[in-house]
């Protein structure tokens, strides 16, 4: 009832316009409006090198939109080429980032000019990280039965398939997002609750005790990792360094988006505004008034202290293509 | 009144809705405007939203076609193909039962295959969907009644809430937690899994029929019967009227916003938003069962019902907006045991869990549990466990009368009045003589009353009590054929499967060992298996029934007399007779396999039905015995004369005329382009008279070259009996398979020895192909 009380009042702060906390949640600094990206399409998600760099990506049915923050104000990135929807970025400072999305897109910021560098799909890519400017992952794939998840590997030169084994799950047929510590500690998670992890050099199928579409993975090192997904309720799986544990966090739907820096506390963000602090030792929510009533697909927060969450009507692929992004400083103990 | 007062004074109940309520409001009553016969629209429901009801039902009775959305793969092509018993919105007969799939992997989580978790049987392309890899879990579910979800749907997740005792604090041994869909309480479904009517009937749509749809746009959701719509604002105008209710969930708004897709070539959504909404506010609208009012029989089993425990699960009533709402459900999770769990995990449920089922009409809606195993309450009550134990326990210590009491209470619930053994209602009088589904002449006396109990066994369905299995397609003969009526032919979603072998190096065709026949139905939590090495699947189409008595007294001989095996006049037509090793002629069937009523008959008892049937001297056909619980034979000698009689005594579908002149002229076209060599248009009957049944009745090479088919005996895999054309117009889709879903796609669907009739009919003007198919459907 906690929750639905909650829901309810972030309608109504939808609603009239007004974003202030509520009285009862004195602790957590207040979510406020990043930009009004009402009319710009959809953000997916959130990143970047520096508190004066950071990048919002999205788009609309087939184009791609990336807004920047450059310490003062957010504006729109003006790419030079045609591309489809973005889904996720990720970088290695100012010159060297890269965003992936529709259509086996994969933009590269050079510093200078984005590109678009050739990948051998053109299935959907959901998701990008890498360990070292040469050593980068992107998965995706179409959620269709009939077509295979899609991973692939750039070294430095090229995109290319990767190779993973054979998956015991059945009706995997989409990895959303990748994350990791290091080149031999890497995490994939998707569709039907799929996790790969790579060391020793090899891909390997974990099972985690979870059902639903996992749909986004982070963490601060190798024993503290979070996994966060679910359609229709939100599930979290944990990683401790020995074991997986698995949970429904009843009272809310689905999570889309998760980002940590301290080893104990994890954002969490998803469908209807959702917004939560999760405890990493005992994965219990503390839930925060986002403000918005829209979906959050991606959650992160920069060196300079803020965090942003980002999102839009995303239901629909046919649209509407309304975006959303919030904001609120952190903490230090966040 | 009285039965409302019977209620309020539940002493359970009524202490756990007034520790509900925290403020000194009048106790609650039972809700008014809400109650009427199943299926019909809520009384308090407001002249438009009458309108809508009646719109939306006739979109649940919509027939999908493939060229509607249907498909790519599906189990039925209508909404009330499932949701008939004993009307439009209730359960479904254990025909209509499906099974869920997927994978338990090894920590234990679940990942449903087929379509969402859906084992669909029928596929456009292959005939019989495969079982996908790596599926290692089955389970039967049993079709579920949606009478008064709406009200289900005003109740707060705070009323549902108020009775959950997850951790059993209470130590009763009966614990209760609810599930959760999008962060609200689910109540929808056997496991509670979905919170949403929207998410209830576009899940099904797509899952079952294949059909797609978009999520109501927000303008559409804030006009449904139950407040839908993400505006608090609307929600609270929606409920300003509603005296007593100082809150009310918003759950509806949580229905799944993303779009079904698919890949049939038919543009997606291929149902329109307004027909979805229709639909929607159909499902939100049906009234509530109204109740029996109180007997001493129901009142003394009401209290029994209390005393057992059953209460503790099936709530009496729960608090809505409009007053008590007499579902008898909590709406909770309980664990029912090992001996009912099907292993599916969904959202919070586990494998051993289901939503406590509201028993409002449950006289009408068996068979019972989540699989329809259990026959009869008594026996569902009996298959309790788990949880409920320690209450199946008590009631069947229980003596007779008690028990008896018990069933009388629940029999009170409503829809006693509608109950059957089938879908017949039970006041519904036989057909015209002359008519659809009626006898060939008047009768009277005991001839009449013969005709009806036939036909009351045509429809009754059989349990497995009463000999159903092990294993079967359908679970009475109504089942398959009911289109347009009893006795009638069958839609898509009843299709026998035959099954065979292929081999292509020799280009021969073997039956399997097991038979052709790829039952749809066995044991419960599995698929029957077909034969390892069989490659060709092929559908069969339900014929109708209609006039078989007059096909059966054609003298064999005017068959024969014209058969041209060897094409001996040349005019590219063959027709072969069908011969059994026994000598006599076979004319029944898609491959005249059979041949008489009774056999038929025998046959079809058998092989859809797997009930036994008694030997009988000088018939063939249909087994004597099987192995399932019930005594062989499951069908008595009286029961079996019965039957065959009414079929036999079934008229011929009428002549309806519209164009009278174009007719005509379509009729002399039949005849011109060579329709009629095979489509005879008549043979003479026993007594003398024209049968025009408008067939020969012999087999011919009808299919492509090279199309791949199940042989059956002398039967090759191309060759059919020629179907008599009386009725087409009521009687699609069309083909063994069912492929044409028109008279003209059945025509262009031909091949073979009528190759050259397809060519002629396709070198018509426009004009006379219209006369030739005004023709046909005034058959």
């Amino acid at each position: 009832m906690e929750r639905r009380a909650r829901w309810a009042t972030a309608i109504v702060a939808a609603i009239v316009g007004c974003s202030d906390p509520s009285p009862s949640a004195p602790a957590t600094p207040s979510w406020s409006a990043a930009f009004d990206a009402r009319e710009l399409g959809w953000l997916l998600n959130v990143w970047g090198p520096s508190g004066d760099d950071l990048y919002a990506v999205g788009g609309d049915r087939d184009s791609a939109l990336v807004m920047r923050f450059d310490g003062r104000a957010w504006s729109r990135v003006a790419l030079g080429l045609a591309s489809p929807r973005l889904h996720w970025i990720y970088g290695f400072g100012r010159d060297d980032l890269t965003a992936v999305g529709d259509a086996g897109a994969v933009l590269h910021w050079d510093g200078r000019a984005w590109t678009r560098q050739a990948t051998p799909t053109d299935a959907p890519l959901w998701g990008v990280w890498g360990a070292a400017p040469n050593d980068l992952w992107a998965v995706g794939g179409a959620g269709d039965a009939n077509a295979p998840p899609v991973m692939l590997h750039w070294d430095g030169a090229a995109w290319a398939a990767a190779e993973f084994p054979t998956l015991t799950r059945a009706g995997v047929s989409a990895f959303f997002k990748v994350w990791g510590t290091g080149a031999d500690n890497v995490y994939v998670v998707g569709q039907r609750g799929v996790v790969l992890h790579r060391s020793g050099g090899a891909w390997r199928e974990e099972f985690v005790g979870v059902s639903g579409d996992l749909v986004s993975v982070w963490g601060t090192d190798a024993d503290h990792v979070l996994a966060v997904g679910g359609r229709g309720n939100a599930l979290v799986a944990r990683w401790d360094g020995r074991a997986w544990t698995a949970r429904s966090l009843d009272l809310y739907p689905g999570l889309n988006g998760v980002w940590m820096r301290t080893p104990d506390a994890a954002h969490v963000v998803g469908v209807n505004g959702t917004a939560l602090r999760l405890d990493l030792a005992t994965l219990a929510p503390t839930e925060e008034a986002s403000g918005t009533p829209l979906d959050l697909h991606a959650v992160f927060g920069d060196a300079a202290g803020r965090l942003t969450a980002v999102g839009g009507s995303l239901g629909n692929a046919n649209g509407p293509f309304n975006g959303v992004a919030v904001t609120r400083p952190m903490t230090s103990t966040e | 009144m009285s039965f409302l007062h019977s209620l309020r004074r539940w002493g359970p109940a009524g202490l756990a809705l007034a520790a509900a309520c925290s403020d000194p409001a009048p106790e609650p009553t039972i809700a008014t405007g809400i109650f009427a016969a199943m299926g019909d629209v809520r009384p308090n429901a407001t002249p438009e939203q009458r309108e809508t009801f009646a719109r939306g039902l006739a979109v649940a009775r919509r027939r999908f076609t493939p060229e509607m959305g249907l498909g790519p793969t599906y189990n039925v092509s209508s909404c009330t193909d499932c949701h008939e018993r004993p009307v439009a919105g209730g359960g479904g007969a254990r025909y209509r039962n499906f099974l869920l799939t997927g994978q338990t992997l090894p920590d234990q989580s679940f990942t449903p295959t087929g379509v969402n978790g859906v084992l669909d049987q029928y596929s456009l392309a292959t005939g019989r969907t495969p079982t996908p890899a790596r599926t290692n879990l089955a389970a039967t579910r049993n079709p579920i009644p949606f009478f008064g979800v709406g009200l289900l749907a005003e109740v707060s997740d705070a009323e549902i809430l108020s009775r959950a005792d997850p951790d059993d604090r209470d130590h009763d041994g009966v614990s209760g937690r609810p599930n959760y869909d999008r962060g609200y309480v689910g109540r929808f479904g056997r496991k509670a899994q979905t919170v949403s009517i929207e998410g209830f009937i576009r899940g099904p749509i797509f899952n079952h029929l294949g059909v797609t749809t978009n999520p109501l746009p927000d303008a559409l959701k804030a006009r449904l019967p139950v407040p839908s719509a993400a505006d608090l604002a609307h929600t609270r105008q929606a409920i300003a009227g509603l005296a007593g209710e100082r809150q009310t969930s918003q759950a509806q708004v949580a229905a799944p916003d993303e779009p079904t897709t698919d890949d049939d070539g038919v543009p997606d959504p291929e149902m329109s938003e307004q027909d979805l909404f229709d639909l929607v506010s159909y499902a939100m609208l049906t009234a509530a069962p109204s109740p029996d009012a109180p007997t001493a029989q129901t009142a003394a089993g009401r209290a029994t019902f209390d005393r057992v425990g059953c209460a503790a699960c099936h709530a009496p009533a729960l608090r809505g907006p409009r007053g008590l709402i007499p579902a008898y459900s909590d709406l909770l999770l309980h664990d029912m045991g090992a001996a009912l769990a099907d292993g599916v995990p969904m959202k919070l449920a586990t494998g051993s869990e289901f939503r406590t089922q509201p028993l409002w009409g449950v006289a009408a809606t068996g068979p019972y549990l989540h699989d329809g195993r259990a026959d009869t309450l008594d026996e569902a009550i009996t298959l309790h466990g788990g949880e409920a134990q320690g209450a199946r326990d008590r009631y069947v210590a229980l003596s007779e009368a008690e028990r008896a009491g018990v069933l009388a209470f629940l029999a009170s619930l409503g829809g006693g009045a509608q109950a059957t053994e089938g879908l017949l209602a039970p006041d519904a009088p036989a057909p015209s003589p002359g008519a659809w589904g009626g006898p060939l002449s008047a009768l009277t006396g005991e001839a009449a009353a013969r005709f009806e109990r036939g036909r009351r066994l045509f429809d009754r369905d059989f349990g497995y009590g009463q000999g159903l299995g092990p294993s079967f397609n359908g679970d009475s003969c109504r089942a398959c054929h009911f289109d347009p009526v009893l006795g009638g032919a069958g839609p898509r979603g009843v299709d026998v499967t035959r099954q065979g072998i292929f081999d292509a190096l020799t280009e021969t065709f073997s039956a399997p060992a097991m038979g052709t026949m790829a039952h749809r139905f066995g044991a419960l939590d599995a698929r029957p298996a077909v034969d390892a090495m069989a490659n060709v699947f092929e559908l069969r189409q339900t014929p109708p029934t209609l006039g078989l008595g007059l096909i059966e007294s054609i003298p064999a001989s005017a068959i024969v007399a014209r058969a041209d095996p060897d094409d001996a006049d040349g005019d590219g037509v063959r027709g072969r007779a069908r011969y059994l090793p026994d000598g006599r002629l076979g004319r029944f069937g898609w491959k005249a396999n059979v041949p008489t009523v009774r056999e038929f008959v025998r046959d079809a008892m058998t092989n859809e039905m797997g009930v036994t049937v008694p030997a009988v001297a000088g018939e063939s056909f249909g087994a004597l015995a099987d192995d399932d619980r019930a005594r062989d034979p499951e069908l008595s000698a009286t029961q079996l004369d019965e039957l065959s009689a009414f079929v036999a005594a079934l008229a011929p579908p009428p002549r309806t005329h519209g164009d009278v002149t174009l007719e005509s002229q379509g009729e002399a076209l039949f005849a011109r382009v060579g329709c009629a060599a095979c489509h005879a248009p008549s043979l003479p009957g026993g007594d003398g008279q024209p049968v025009p049944l408008y067939s020969d009745l012999l087999l011919h090479d009808v299919a492509a070259p090279g199309a791949l088919g199940v042989v059956d005996g002398p039967a090759g895999a191309r060759e059919f009996r020629t179907p008599p054309l009386w009725g087409i117009a009521r009687t699609a889709p069309y083909m063994h398979d069912g492929r044409a879903d028109t008279v003209e796609a059945a025509i262009a669907a031909h091949d073979g020895e009528a190759g050259a009739s397809v060519r002629a009919v396709t070198a018509l003007d426009a004009r006379d192909r219209e006369a030739l198919v005004a023709f046909l459907r005034s058959l």
